[in-house]
Parts: C-alpha cells; sequence; structure tokens
C-alpha cells in the first residue's frame, strides 16, 4: 500500500522535540498523537530490520516526551511497557528478530484468520479490505508487498485516517464522515480479531517479549475506538469544539 | 504466623482537614492497617499534591484516599496514578462527611479501613473495561480537551466461564438499555449504550459478567468489615445500599447506619440483602437515587425487598430488617449473627445465603414461591418428557445435568445452582406438552437434599455398532409423529444409529 509515504515509522511531524507540554491539548493534537501511536505500532509489527529498530528507538524517545499527555490514556501503562520491552531488545536485534519469526511464523498477525467467512487466507476479507484501502485513494505498493488484511497494514490504514483528520482539524471539526469511517474500520475490522489475536498470543507465547507488542496494541485500539466513539458522540448532542483551541 | 490482613502493598492517603480530626484517624488506621502507609496530607483535596511524585517515592500498589470533599477532576487523578505506575481503578476515594460527632474518629477510620479491603480484591481490568467519558456541563472550548478525560470501567465477558456456546442471553435479556450485543456468537457490551446499571453482573449465573470495581467479592469485603465487631463503635450496626450516583449526607441519619455504594439500587438482588444480615447487620436499607431511578429499576426493587420481607417473616424475624430507605433517625435493630463465611455475594453463594438463615433460625424446613425469588425448582413430566437432554445441554447454571450409565441417562437436577432462567423451557422440544416445568422458589428442605435425579431414561443401541441411538422414550415419540404408515422406517430408526444408517445408504455422512 503506498500513499506517497514509505512504510516506515515518522512521529516527528505530529510531535516535536520539545514540544510544550500543556496541561490540556487540543483535540488536533490528540489526533496527531493517535497518527504517531498507529504508526509506530504498525513498524512495532514489521520484520525487525536494523534500520526500522533505529526509526523506531528514535520514536520512542519523542513519544515517551510526551509522557503528561500519554498518561491521560487507559492504555499508557501497556504502551509503557512495550516501550520499555522494546528499548531493552532492540539493544539485541537478533533475539527480536527470533521472537518475531517464532511467534509470527506459527500465528500470523492477519485477520483472514480469524474473520474471514470461509476461513480463507485470500479470502472476501481481502477484498473488502482493498475496496477500503482504494475507497480512500490508496493503491497497492509494490516496493511493500504486505498483505492488506496484516496487523501492520491495517494499522498504517489508521494512521492515514488520523493524519487526513489532523489536517482538517487545522481547519475546524473534522468531516464526520471520516471520524465515522475510523470508527467502523475500528469495529468491523481491528478490534474485531485483535482481542481473538492477543489472547491466542497469551497461550501460546506467554513469554516472548512481542506478547507486550500485542497487549498494548489491544489497548490502544480498544481505547481508540471508544474514543472516537466518543467523539462522534459528542458531534451528535451539540458539535465539536474548534480544534485550534486553547487549553481547556 | 497470622495471615497478614492487606495482600497489597497499600496506602491510605487522608486530607488533614478530615473530619472530625485528621491526626487521630491517622493513629487509629496506624493500628488497625499496620502494614499500610498512613499518611497526612496537606492539600490533597484541593489536588495541590503531586500524587505521581509521592507514589513514586512510596511505591505501592493499592493507594485510598479520605477526602473531606469530592474530587473535581476525576481524570487528573486517574493521570497521576498511571504516571507512577498505579493502576487507577486500585484507588479508593471516600468522601468523609463532616458532622460525625462523638465516635467520629473510630467511623471514618473503619469506613477508610473497609476501602482498603475493596481496594484488595480489585483484580485488574481488560481493556474492553475500560472507557472513557468527559464530565457532564462542560462548555463547548473545555469539552474533549484531555484535561477532563476520566474512564470508568464497565462489563466485561469472561470467555472461559461465559456459556453463550449454550444459547444462554441472559445478559442480553436483562439489559434495560440493549447494551449487549452478539457479534461472531459472543457477547459484546456496546460501551456508549451501556449505564452501568450492573443488571448483568448479578444475573449472570456463572458470574462471566465482570465489572472490575464492582465485584461482589469488592462489596463483600467492604460490607464485610463495615460490620466487624472488633471495628468501629460497639453496638448495633444497620448497613445502607447506596446507588453510586447519590452523594452527599443522609439528614438525621443516626451513626450506626453505614453506607455502601452498589452499581443502582434496583439492581440489587436479594442474596445481597439478606447476606449482610448474616455478617452481623441488624437491617438493611436500599437509598435509590433521590431524583428517581434512571434505570426505571424502582418497581424490581420493590419487589425484591418485599420478597426478603417474606422470607424474613418465614424466619420469624421482623419484616422491616430489609427495607428502602425511609425513617433512619432511630438506631438499627441488634444482629442475628455474625458468620466468618465468604462468597455470599457471588453467583454460587446466593442458596448458601438462604441456607445459613434458615440454620441461624434453626428453622430449616420452609418454602417460598415469588416471581422474585432468586432459585428455581425444576419438574418434568414422565409421561412427556422424552429424555433428550437438550435442557441440559442449554442449562448456563449446571444446574440440570445429563449423566450417563450402562443403559441409563440420568436427568439430575441441582435445586442450589438454578437460577430460574427458563433456558431449559425454552430449548425443550415438548415445551408444548409441558414436558418441564419451573417455579421461582427457595425450598430449604430440597436445597438441603442437594442433588436429585429427576428421572432415569433406558437408551437404545445399535444393533450394528453397539452406541446409544437414543432414549427410548426418543424414539417412541419419533415413531408416534411418523404413525403406521411409516412403521417400518421408525423401526429402521429404532435398531440403528445415524452414522450405521448413512454407512449402509453408502452415502457420507455430509449428504
Amino acid at each position: 500500500m503506498s500513499s506517497g509515504r514509505k512504510n516506515q515509522p515518522e512521529a516527528r511531524p505530529a510531535l516535536r522535540r520539545g514540544m510544550r507540554m500543556e496541561e490540556a491539548i487540543p483535540l488536533s493534537e490528540a489526533t496527531r498523537l493517535r497518527y504517531a501511536l498507529y504508526r509506530f505500532f504498525a513498524a512495532s509489527f514489521l520484520y525487525p530490520r536494523r534500520d526500522r529498530l533505529e526509526q523506531m528507538e528514535e520514536a520512542v524517545e519523542v513519544l515517551k516526551a510526551c509522557t503528561p499527555w500519554l498518561c491521560r490514556f487507559a492504555f499508557y501503562e501497556p504502551w509503557r511497557r512495550w516501550a520499555e520491552r522494546f528499548l531493552e531488545q532492540a539493544e539485541q536485534p537478533w533475539g527480536l528478530k527470533l521472537a518475531y519469526t517464532d511467534l509470527f511464523g506459527s500465528l500470523p498477525p492477519q485477520a483472514s484468520v480469524y474473520l474471514d467467512p470461509d476461513g480463507l487466507i485470500r479470502g472476501r476479507l481481502i477484498s473488502e479490505l482493498e475496496a477500503i484501502y482504494r475507497g480512500m485513494g490508496l493503491v497497492p505498493s509494490g516496493a511493500y508487498p504486505m498483505p492488506p488484511d496484516h496487523l501492520a497494514v491495517e494499522l498504517e490504514f489508521m494512521a492515514f485516517l488520523c493524519q487526513r483528520e489532523a489536517s482538517i482539524w487545522q481547519e475546524g471539526p473534522p468531516d464526520l464522515r471520516l471520524l465515522s469511517l475510523e470508527r467502523s474500520f475500528l469495529s468491523r475490522h481491528l478490534r474485531r480479531w485483535l482481542a481473538r489475536f492477543a489472547r491466542d498470543v497469551r497461550r501460546q507465547a506467554p513469554d516472548n517479549p512481542y506478547r507486550d507488542a500485542v497487549e498494548a496494541v489491544e489497548a490502544f485500539v480498544v481505547h481508540d475506538a471508544d474514543w472516537v466513539t466518543e467523539i462522534l458522540r459528542h458531534a451528535a448532542d451539540g458539535g465539536l469544539p474548534d480544534g485550534s483551541a486553547g487549553s481547556g | 504466623m497470622a495471615t497478614p490482613r492487606l495482600a497489597f502493598r497499600t496506602a491510605v492517603l487522608i486530607c488533614e482537614d478530615l473530619p472530625p480530626d485528621a491526626r487521630a484517624i491517622r493513629e487509629r488506621l496506624t493500628s488497625l492497617l499496620p502494614e499500610a502507609i498512613v499518611w497526612i496530607s496537606p492539600g490533597l483535596c484541593r489536588g495541590e499534591i503531586r500524587l505521581a511524585d509521592w507514589i513514586q517515592a512510596h511505591p505501592v500498589e493499592r493507594l485510598v484516599l479520605g477526602l473531606c470533599q469530592p474530587l473535581t477532576n476525576p481524570g487528573a487523578l486517574q493521570a497521576e496514578a498511571r504516571k507512577a505506575g498505579l493502576d487507577p481503578f486500585g484507588v479508593e476515594i471516600r468522601v468523609l462527611e463532616a458532622g460525625q460527632g462523638p465516635g467520629g474518629v473510630e467511623r471514618a477510620a473503619l469506613q477508610l479501613t473497609a476501602a482498603a479491603d475493596r481496594a484488595q480484591k480489585y483484580s485488574g481490568s481488560r481493556p474492553e473495561q475500560v472507557r472513557p467519558g468527559f464530565p457532564q456541563g462542560l462548555d463547548r472550548r473545555a469539552l474533549l480537551h484531555l484535561s477532563w478525560l476520566f474512564y470508568e470501567t464497565v462489563p466485561g465477558v469472561d470467555p472461559a466461564r461465559c456459556a453463550a456456546e449454550q444459547g444462554c442471553q441472559i445478559c442480553r435479556q436483562v439489559c434495560p438499555y440493549g447494551a449487549w450485543q452478539w457479534t461472531d456468537g459472543w457477547p459484546e457490551l456496546d460501551k456508549a449504550a451501556c449505564q452501568t446499571c450492573g443488571l448483568c453482573l448479578v444475573s449472570c449465573p456463572r458470574g462471566a459478567i465482570e465489572n472490575p470495581t464492582w465485584a461482589p467479592e469488592q462489596i463483600e469485603a467492604e460490607i464485610f468489615t463495615l460490620l466487624d465487631p472488633h471495628l468501629g463503635d460497639p453496638g448495633p450496626r444497620g448497613l445502607i445500599f447506596e446507588c453510586r450516583r447519590e452523594e452527599g449526607e443522609i439528614p438525621d441519619a443516626h451513626p450506626a447506619w453505614l453506607k455502601v455504594k452498589a452499581p443502582c439500587g434496583g439492581m440489587l438482588p436479594p442474596s445481597w440483602l439478606l447476606a449482610p444480615l448474616l455478617l452481623g447487620a441488624g437491617a438493611v436499607r436500599v437509598r435509590l437515587c433521590s431524583e428517581g431511578c434512571p434505570h426505571h429499576l424502582e418497581e424490581r426493587l420493590r419487589g425484591v425487598v418485599g420478597f426478603c420481607q417474606e422470607v424474613l417473616a418465614q424466619l420469624d424475624l421482623e419484616r422491616d430488617r430489609v427495607d428502602l430507605a425511609g425513617d433512619l433517625h432511630s438506631p438499627p435493630p441488634s444482629g442475628i449473627d455474625r458468620l466468618e463465611e465468604s462468597g455470599l455475594f457471588t453467583p454460587q453463594g446466593v442458596a448458601r445465603v438462604f441456607q445459613r438463615l434458615g440454620e441461624v433460625r434453626q428453622r430449616v424446613a420452609w418454602q417460598l414461591t415469588s416471581p422474585f425469588a432468586p432459585l428455581g425448582r425444576i419438574d418434568l413430566d414422565p409421561e412427556a418428557c422424552t429424555g433428550c437432554a437438550r435442557c441440559a445441554q442449554a442449562c448456563p447454571a449446571g444446574a440440570l445435568i445429563r449423566e450417563e450409565e450402562a443403559d441409563l441417562i440420568r436427568l439430575v437436577f441441582d435445586p442450589a445452582r438454578c437460577v430460574a432462567c427458563a433456558q431449559c423451557l425454552t430449548v425443550c422440544p415438548e415445551q408444548a406438552s409441558s414436558a418441564i416445568r419451573m417455579a421461582r422458589e427457595v425450598d430449604l428442605p430440597a436445597l438441603r437434599r442437594g442433588q436429585v435425579v429427576l428421572r432415569e431414561f433406558p437408551i437404545a443401541r445399535c444393533l450394528a455398532c453397539g452406541r446409544p441411538i437414543a432414549t427410548r422414550s426418543v424414539l417412541n415419540r419419533i415413531e408416534a409423529l411418523l404413525g403406521v404408515e411409516d412403521a417400518a422406517l421408525a423401526r429402521y430408526l429404532r435398531q440403528y444409529c445415524a452414522d450405521c444408517r448413512h454407512a449402509f445408504a453408502g452415502f457420507p455422512k455430509e449428504w
């Protein structure tokens, strides 16, 4: 999948080092934070190449600087656990590579395993996902051939939606259709299979370092679905505040 | 060596303005909870303390806050706890009332000790059991800013205990908001629709629905300590169940009435209203929301209270030992007993509450039928029941059990487990002939007898392979349905099992 960006973690455009940490952050900034987290998590489920690990380490440092914001969210503890485990493991990349192959070789992080109505790896679910991606102007990338139902690709797609939402927040409240698409993608796809995938990982590989990654992404995705629902609920109740507004 | 009271490293932080005397409360707490850190914190209620820094300096796993006024921004406290690595739902907050009068120190210490005991029973939360929210009444600019973000817990399902695969949908049936939906064969909560009334928690016969901050074990632990005769003022005590939405003092209430929060007053099952009487309470009251129950459960509660009063009458006890909160000026009556027993608030403890009440009052031969009875009795019509055992397969409580032995199938009934959910009636193919009948009742002699065999059914075995085909009654029923024209087919069905019939016909099983 390609949207004019490389498939690499890229937290910096949203959250710059040294950004002022106010007690209250407006929603536009929260959306940028979500974007950065989705990108980081997407990279977490790609093969741990050396260059990717370096970029992820940098992303963790940037995100750790956002702790006053991050600790506002319920997914903070699982995220922190994975971030610390990752930094620890990144010093021995061979160990991480072994853990990656060990776990995801036997338990592929692909939605079709859990959701395809016919139980096929390249079945109807793949077509449905491709249609959703194409609907947002994304086309499969030859440079990064990944199955569209891979966890990393689904997380990347959410990052793409968050990026679009964040740019709309600059002008004012975002398009409700975009928020609805986020909610529907989370509830119909990511959230629907992640809990079962996480359960399998816990059962099959309780000591694998990627268990922390799976638990963190599960907590984050469940939270994000609730978060988007809450924003939509407020939008339905009486409109959203201006995204660029100051502290509350 | 005595078992320590606190299973987790616990701290109690109390506001320096805590009535009637923060220092005296600290001293008393130090003697009651010697393992805990007890600390007076200036400015705790005003949010002046950096809680994250404090927790980092004093690593604890559970925290109790004794405040003199409610927190204006609970989300900020949760963020501080999270930042310091403490699970925010492991923090118990108690707002202690002013004007405590004589014995106020002892009562304040008792409430905080009970809160610490409740905190020990918190066992963590899963992501699907937490939802974000923002306080009501914020202006549009302040709305949805992270400084106001807070989290609350909602019910979640433990798939290992859930009986959805057996067709149980009790949570969906009882939810007043239709918040339980079925996805991929499993219950899933629509968090936006859920109002956390707690009805699903107390209705699930397997205790598979859990709200991490409203577990029966947590509520029981708090009540157990509040009614502990070794703590607090001597003399009778009463218990008031209060809806979690209700805040503020009860005007002119006698200090011997102790309050405990529940998800909603209307969700309380009979066993929760009666169990405190076994733990030392002289009487139990329920305080509904002053503006009316938002879930419209008043009628249900009146019915449940009425049932409890009938039970008390059977036990020769005053009916008003369980009642809606009315006049609380007078002190509660003396308690009937104090049992050192736990598990009375869990779904498995319902029958035990009635048995213990009977034992304590030495009334072991009573029976009460009521639409609000939490237990049921199942009867089979020997003429109509064919022994197909669909009821046993569907029973989510494990009250109906199918046992197989030699050439018999046996249907066994355990009255202590039956929650009168009527699932067995729904699946019975002979329901039109009333093959199975259910009554909502508490029958103490039946509870004492325990499991009983309802009926035994002889099995017909396959002439070819020797495996069971079905009960003879099922085959008789099929023969009756087929009529005389198909007598040959009926005979064939009686002689061979489905597998062998398929093999004879030369078709694959899938056909």
